[in-house]
């Protein structure tokens, strides 16, 4: 039985929004440099922020809904099987 | 940022005539991408809303599935950018004097490169298939007789407009260096 605690979920992802926020900082940097000035331009750069602000704070929202110090049993105590799961 | 009334290596009297980016189809195509990207899962939960809802409640695999939904969003959105990025600042410039030509591959390699008037010897313009036709964009390529033999503007509007531009650019530029064929 492999057990493990839920916090360990965190780490992918706090990982895959360090790689988003790099890219993100280096796609900036490429427009302000080499991009043309231009309204559209810093519109879009606005738009990006603000939705990926959105996206952030709603990720945040959802998840201190749980409990992260529980240990999750594989095999034992959360067996995903359960009849009716895919009914419409 | 570039400035674009301020051209890199102005000659006197040289004057911005056209900036060409890209037909607008083109960021339709990242906007029904991500669109199509969004809605499928977006239907998939709907569909299966009860079941989804049992496994957001679930204190193991609601976590899971909340990070798992929150990778896929942000990937998207950063897919978006990039491709955004991407088409943003492919760009070719056109001035009384020379051609520019801006190009951007992926995040890391750009290219840049320029031709004067007077080295241009054939301009051709392209539109293929039903959507380049209705929409009135297509491929206009730039030819030369030096190393780099081409330019090509990809899929920017008015190709017939922009190659007759550029000719009639080409044929004073020679005018004004005493370079025109006199027949």
């Amino acid at each position: 039985m492999i057990s493990f605690p839920v916090w360990l979920l965190l780490i992918p992802f706090g990982i895959f929004v360090l790689f988003f926020i790099l890219y993100s900082i280096i796609n900036f940097f490429h427009l302000l440099r080499f991009g043309v000035r231009s309204k559209k331009l810093y519109i879009v750069m606005v738009v990006f922020l603000f939705a990926t602000i959105w996206i952030c704070s709603d990720a945040i929202t959802e998840l201190s809904n749980y409990n992260w110090d529980m240990i999750i049993r594989l095999g034992g105590s959360y067996d995903f099987k359960s009849s009716g799961l895919f009914d419409l | 940022m570039m400035d674009i009334t301020k051209l890199p290596n102005k000659r006197p009297n040289e004057h911005l005539l056209l900036i060409l980016r890209r037909h607008w189809i083109e960021l339709f195509r990242i906007v029904a991408i991500l669109a199509v990207l969004l809605i499928i899962p977006a239907v998939a939960i709907e569909m299966y809303s009860q079941t989804y809802s049992l496994w957001l409640e679930s204190p193991a695999f609601g976590p899971f599935l909340i990070v798992l939904k929150n990778i896929y969003l942000l990937g998207l959105w950063l897919f978006a950018f990039i491709e955004f990025s991407d088409y943003y600042l492919d760009s070719w410039v056109v001035s009384n004097e020379r051609v520019l030509n801006i190009e951007q591959h992926g995040l890391f390699h750009r290219i840049t490169s320029e031709l004067h008037l007077a080295q241009v010897e054939d301009v051709t313009a392209e539109t293929q298939g039903p959507i380049q036709t209705i929409f009135n964009f297509g491929n206009v390529q730039v030819q030369t007789a030096a190393e780099r033999a081409m330019f090509q503007f990809k899929n920017i509007p008015n190709p017939e407009r922009v190659k007759q531009k550029i000719l009639e650019l080409v044929h004073e530029d020679k005018n004004r260096h005493g370079l025109a064929d006199t027949e």
